[in-house]
């Protein structure tokens, strides 16, 4: 169900949904629900959003959201100041007023953080993404896939610091960017991909935040049986497809692959997986995932922890070695299967230099058989 | 003769034993009196009855218990203690410590600036605090060192207690300032119990070095646990998995507590230990403590959810699918007949042991280690800046008369933190070692 507005309750099940968003990756929300939480009751504050059809194709829409280290972002805790900083240098630059804001990536901290910025400033936040995940790269949206450009973009951080991008590449956007973010401490907060409604409309990734919220509030009911249960049932009736449980088991190795990218985890099954194993491969998202040395999941599709047996969606960073944990898997929206949207951020960007395989198709009897859809 | 005397704090009770190498020579049991000094001076003093040993001749003294275990109970005292946050800039202005019935024992400052710290420290000077915590972002590191606050705050506070984050050596402002509050508030109790030891240990004679269980099943320095009282939590667990034998690979360790049991593993003698999350009084922090699996016990001890339970847990456990050996440290003969019965079928190894949880402490090692935030951390400066903090190992080593387990005793931890100019990592790094 689309929301029209956000209050203090909603925000942790968010945070909870944008975790699960996150594929691993996206920071650790939790970092931003209190203050979050904190400002909109202390100021009884709505933050209004807007249902993507809703958005009047003449509006100015701009992204924000945090780019850099979110645990260095801990370090300096932003209010939101930070994104109407960017906000204000990005109008100048365009010589246009925002009406509203979107996150670029609606998971993780990036979910919480343009909401921050939406209560700081009053501006509305549209219900939708650019990414439908976490990414690790800034070009990797829906904007960049299909002709959008990124800039101009503005940066800011808490200390004063500013720099406007014009950059047309948005790889070498993306390049600059990263660059800049060393002298900024490690953390910024930009605002950009400015369009108007009706571009934003073709582009979007719709529904997203009301679905992290629908997700979250599934994810409070723990424990897992039930969480998956809820999961299950609110997946089904979105853009995403049906949640599918892919494995449950302890982790026995966490380790990085020196010559790749790429980090691994390792986990050996329990309950009615005990004579498998199981491994996912990491570059800042869970990527790939195989059972027993058979694929079973790849990138865009979404592959995401919940700590067994609580059902409590965590990050990679929160997982240690013997930690028990279920991992599921939840097909993308098909705005990331084309075959455009596949060269970006399809398996072959992640160094798998094979076709995408969709989560449906590996698991047919689950999706297409007596126990499927 | 070279005595060792381990001491065991529990909720009630003090108990203790007298060693020689690997010979118990006494042991015994008090309850607290109500001051600390007057329960250690009858608990050595009842020992040293029942030993040939002289005072003179105990060389070591090891501490096992869990501060934090204590603090709850009100064996050590719970006292209100300072805490500064130290931030570039004022957005963290939610109480610390949240949901957490701690919070009335924090009393809280937050300033962006040295003046706004001595004003701190002027307000607080008319409280009555025990210790002190001061948490800098991970931006002011560099600049807040305990040379630069140590003045200021025994110029306003006085001879009190205190504690920096960067001590702790983590980013992450929100578990850092956890871990470091719950560590100052067992800061001023943890520095009464061994003065208080010290006191008794006087009285009789004894002048020895003393160490304590870490969690982690490592022995640390008295000034180390004074300063770290938090790395105790969960030492008696660590205790119960020491293993004292010549077990090099992975070993399944099993006993029973209360109507439990708990399995975990053990590598090379030692828990296996990670760093996972603990919740106390609706707070979380991180620290390194053993990884288990429990089983509830039943009443009927024949129940199959029992044996299909240890079952999943010894086969979760044995991650290298190979034959490992099970250590079995269990009272009850039916456990074990049904221990024995499983671990057959999975092809595990079975080996019993006498109970281990008070003893554990005499098979730990001393752990020496170090930890660094190091800016300019680049290739070409590397391998020297390794070769230099490695020698500084040593030369503690030498200095502390301890001998390394091995080549695998040394560990070297390094974390990148990205987007920070000049390679900027976390270094952790240290050895484990016996007394020669």
């Amino acid at each position: 169900m689309m929301r029209e507005n956000f209050v203090d309750q909603d925000i942790l099940p968010l945070t909870l949904g944008s975790i699960l968003l996150g594929s691993g990756g996206g920071g650790n929300a939790f970092t931003l629900t209190t203050p979050l939480e904190n400002d909109l009751k202390r100021n009884k504050q709505r933050i209004k959003v807007i249902p993507y059809h809703q958005l009047p194709d003449n509006y100015t829409v701009a992204s924000v959201g945090l780019l850099g280290s979110p645990e260095l972002m801990e370090e300096n805790l932003p209010d939101g100041s930070e994104g109407k900083r960017a906000i204000n240098l990005l109008e100048k630059a365009i010589n246009r007023k925002v009406d509203a804001l979107f996150a670029l990536e609606a998971a993780g901290i990036n979910i919480l953080y343009p909401l921050m910025v939406a209560a700081k400033t009053g501006i509305p936040l549209v219900d939708g993404d650019g990414m439908g995940r976490a990414f690790p790269e800034l070009h990797m949206t829906t904007f960049h896939i299909y002709g959008q450009p990124g800039t101009p973009s503005a940066l800011a951080n808490s200390e004063g610091k500013e720099d406007l991008f014009f950059h047309e590449d948005n790889f070498l956007f993306d390049l600059n960017i990263r660059k800049a973010l060393v002298k900024y401490g490690g953390v910024g907060y930009f605002a950009g991909q400015a369009m108007t409604g009706r571009e934003m409309k073709e582009f979007i990734v719709p529904g997203t935040l009301s679905f992290a919220l629908e997700m979250g509030l599934a994810l409070k009911n723990g424990p897992y049986e039930d969480t998956f249960q809820g999961l299950s049932h609110v997946t089904k009736n979105s853009i995403y497809g049906q949640a599918i449980e892919l494995f449950i088991g302890s982790v026995v190795e966490i380790g990085n692959i020196a010559t790749q990218k790429l980090k691994s985890v390792v986990l050996k099954g329990i309950k009615h997986y005990q004579a498998d194993s199981f491994q996912v491969l990491i570059q800042n998202e869970n990527v790939f995932a195989y059972r027993n040395d058979k694929m079973v999941a790849m990138v865009p599709d979404i592959i995401s922890f919940l700590e067994y047996p609580s059902g409590k969606p965590i990050n990679n960073n929160e997982i240690y070695n013997g930690m028990q944990i279920a991992v599921i898997g939840i097909p993308c929206p098909n705005m990331l299967r084309t075959t455009k949207a596949l060269t970006v951020v399809g398996p072959a960007s992640f160094g798998y230099k094979s076709s995408y395989e969709p989560l449906e198709m590996f698991h047919p009897d689950y999706y297409f058989g007596k126990n499927g859809v | 003769m070279n005595y060792t005397l381990s001491i065991y704090l529990e909720e009630k009770n003090i108990s203790c034993l007298l060693a020689i190498e690997d010979i118990l020579s006494a042991t015994g049991q008090v309850g607290y009196d109500r001051d600390l000094s007057d329960t250690f001076d009858r608990l050595i003093n009842d020992l040293l009855k029942q030993s040939v040993a002289a005072p003179a001749e105990i060389k070591t003294l090891l501490i096992t218990c869990d501060f934090l275990d204590l603090f709850e109970v009100g064996q050590i005292s719970r006292d209100k203690i300072g805490y500064i946050r130290y931030l570039p800039k004022i957005t963290r202005d939610h109480h610390p410590l949240e949901h957490s019935s701690l919070q009335e024992l924090v009393i809280t400052g937050t300033v962006d600036s040295l003046g706004g710290l001595e004003d701190i420290l002027k307000k607080m000077s008319t409280q009555r605090l025990s210790a002190l915590a001061i948490n800098p972002s991970y931006f002011t590191w560099r600049h807040l060192t305990r040379e630069v606050l140590e003045p200021l705050v025994s110029k306003h506070l006085g001879p009190l207690p205190f504690l920096i984050g960067s001590a702790l050596n983590k980013i992450g402002y929100s578990a850092r300032e956890n871990l470091l509050l719950i560590n100052t508030l067992l800061l001023p109790g943890v520095n009464h119990f061994y003065n208080k030891l010290h006191q008794a240990m006087k009285k009789v004679g004894i002048e020895a070095k003393i160490l304590t269980l870490r969690g982690n099943g490592m022995l640390m320095t008295e000034s180390k646990a004074r300063q770290f009282p938090i790395y105790t939590v969960k030492a008696p667990m660590a205790g119960c998995f020491l293993i004292d034998s010549p077990f090099s690979g992975h070993v399944i360790k099993v006993f029973q507590q209360d109507k439990q049991l708990i399995f975990g593993l053990t590598e090379q003698g030692l828990p296996h230990a990670p760093s996972a999350p603990i919740h106390y009084r609706q707070a979380s922090f991180q620290i390194p403590y053993p990884f288990t699996r429990r089983v509830i016990l039943p009443n009927h001890r024949s129940s199959d959810s029992l044996g299909k339970a240890i079952k999943e847990i010894l086969t979760s456990l044995n991650m290298t699918n190979e034959s490992i050996p099970v250590v079995i440290d269990l009272p009850d003969s039916e456990i074990k007949s049904i221990l024995f019965r499983i671990c057959q079928r999975l092809y595990l190894p079975v080996i019993s042991c006498n109970p281990h949880t008070k003893t554990g402490a005499l098979a730990a090692p001393v752990c020496i280690e170090h930890e660094y935030c190091l800016s300019d951390y680049r290739d070409a400066n590397r391998l020297k800046i390794q070769a230099a903090l490695w020698d500084k190992i040593d030369q503690e080593l030498i200095s502390e008369q301890l001998q390394p387990l091995g080549e695998w005793s040394r560990f070297w931890d390094e974390r990148f933190i990205r987007y920070l100019p000049e390679q900027t990592t976390l270094v952790h790094l240290g050895v484990y070692g016996r007394y020669r």
